[in-house]
């Protein structure tokens, strides 16, 4: 095995050893919050998945900025995109979950029209429709510029589904952590264990965006391999008929 | 820049001033919406009323939607854009070109719908100024974004466009609609916090759409 293949490994393990840390101490060791009781067991998870959605999509413009950059044009950049953009999607689904589950309880239904909520999934629906454009069938370099336009163009939400808490008072509380004076409004072992959390997840999607790079890398050297062994096929057969 | 913007709104706007194409195919389409919108609350003229808004800026954006992806499919034909680009006619002017003869096109549009909404929905228009200029800074929000990523689905199958569109556009017509609210309320001072979050995001389409275009045509 690769050293890079081992880091890696090394990364998944840590990411789930982390994550069944913080079920633990969110499940057993922290006690009930004041005014949500045990409903708060559900925000460990909640905001770090939250969080990995916009720094999913943060790095998706950035490799999408760096793709459209002739001098920087790489199809890395493009795959690194594409598998953060994947890994956005997956932890903005669960986010849209686990705030609706504790939604049930804590507002009395599974959904609302919150603007948050609704951004949300605006949000949700977006890279979906990034990632349909990159599943239709046309050239590497196409499909690169293309969907990286298309990334730019998404981002704009990112800062909209953030700072609506504050620009239209929602239902949904303005955040506790990612809040615009950075001071965290939580304490003791339940900020140790939103900690975790956050450090659990965010080494979770590292592991995927790499796992998910890689395996795109090397379907696409795969197909850089076909194309080559068609065409010395076909000379091979012009060869002969010559 | 700009020469090149009003040579290519021109051309547009002849070249659908032949066709017909919106008096045709894109205002019948939007009065079936209208109709089938009409089926849709049991054709209750006390909720049409209410809901008259949200109505007008759905029932716009199918019409953009389908101006958009004409003024991209027209440059298609005969390879007519690889042509511009291949001749360095300035990106730039094109992408304000096309924007600007959208947005002309959707104002006709809009005259004849809500005129239409009003007689058919009970929903009399006031403050004029207010949703007249709405409309018109929604319209340029609409047509920007619309032209970038008709650019990028093009050749591509028409559910793309929508699907990407509506997502991004939506914060422009969540404010249009709101501003369209209070206009038809004639309480045009609570409409001035959505006027501006619309004047924003119409801005930031813009400046995007000129930064971008330039790498759409080469996609």
């Amino acid at each position: 095995m690769s050293r890079n293949a081992k880091l890696k490994r090394g990364v998944g393990i840590t990411a789930l050893v982390m994550i069944a840390i913080t079920f633990w101490l969110g499940l057993y060791v922290t006690p009930p919050a004041e005014v949500m009781g045990n409903l708060v067991r559900m925000l460990y998870i909640h905001p770090p998945m939250a969080w990995i959605a916009y720094l999913a999509y943060g790095i998706t413009t950035a490799a999408s900025l760096l793709y459209l950059w002739k001098r920087t044009r790489r199809r890395e950049w493009d795959l690194i995109a594409a598998a953060s953009a994947e890994a956005g999607v997956f932890f903005t689904g669960l986010t849209i979950l686990t705030g609706s589950i504790w939604g049930r309880p804590a507002w009395g239904v599974w959904w609302t029209w919150d603007a948050l909520l609704t951004s949300t999934a605006v949000l949700f629906l977006l890279y979906l429709g990034y990632l349909a454009l990159r599943q239709v069938p046309m050239s590497e370099t196409k499909r690169g510029v293309r969907s990286a336009i298309a990334a730019l163009v998404a981002f704009i939400d990112v800062p909209i589904v953030h700072e609506s808490v504050y620009w239209w008072k929602t239902l949904h509380q303005t955040p506790s952590v990612l809040n615009p004076s950075m001071n965290v409004e939580v304490h003791g072992s339940m900020a140790w264990a939103l900690l975790l959390g956050f450090v659990a997840f965010t080494m979770a999607y590292v592991w995927m965006v790499w796992t998910r790079y890689e395996t795109s890398k090397r379907q696409a050297e795969l197909a850089d391999l076909e194309v080559e062994q068609a065409i010395r096929e076909r000379l091979a057969v012009e060869e002969v008929r010559l | 820049m700009l020469r090149t913007a009003v040579v290519m709104a021109k051309k547009d706007l002849r070249l659908e001033w032949r066709a017909r194409v919106l008096l045709n195919q894109v205002l019948p389409f939007v009065f079936v919406v209208i109709v089938l919108f009409a089926f849709g609350f049991d054709a209750k003229v006390e909720i049409l009323t209410q809901v008259t808004p949200g109505l007008f800026w759905v029932t716009t954006f199918f019409g953009l939607e389908l101006a958009v992806s004409r003024a991209i499919a027209i440059e298609g034909e005969n390879q007519a854009q690889v042509g511009l680009v291949m001749m360095g006619v300035n990106p730039r002017g094109m992408f304000l070109g096309k924007v600007f003869a959208i947005v002309v096109e959707v104002l006709v549009l809009e005259v004849v719908l809500s005129a239409g909404i009003a007689v058919l929905f009970n929903s009399p228009l006031h403050e004029v100024a207010l949703l007249a200029g709405s409309a018109f800074i929604a319209d340029i929000g609409v047509a920007t974004v619309g032209i970038v990523l008709a650019g990028v689905t093009e050749g591509l199958g028409g559910s793309l466009l929508p699907l990407l569109l509506f997502p991004v556009v939506s914060p422009v017509l969540l404010s249009a609609t709101k501003v369209w609210q209070y206009g038809l309320e004639e309480s045009p001072a609570k409409a001035l916090p959505w006027s501006e979050l619309l004047v924003g995001f119409s801005l930031i389409y813009l400046v995007l759409g000129i930064l971008v275009y330039g790498v759409v045509l080469e996609g």
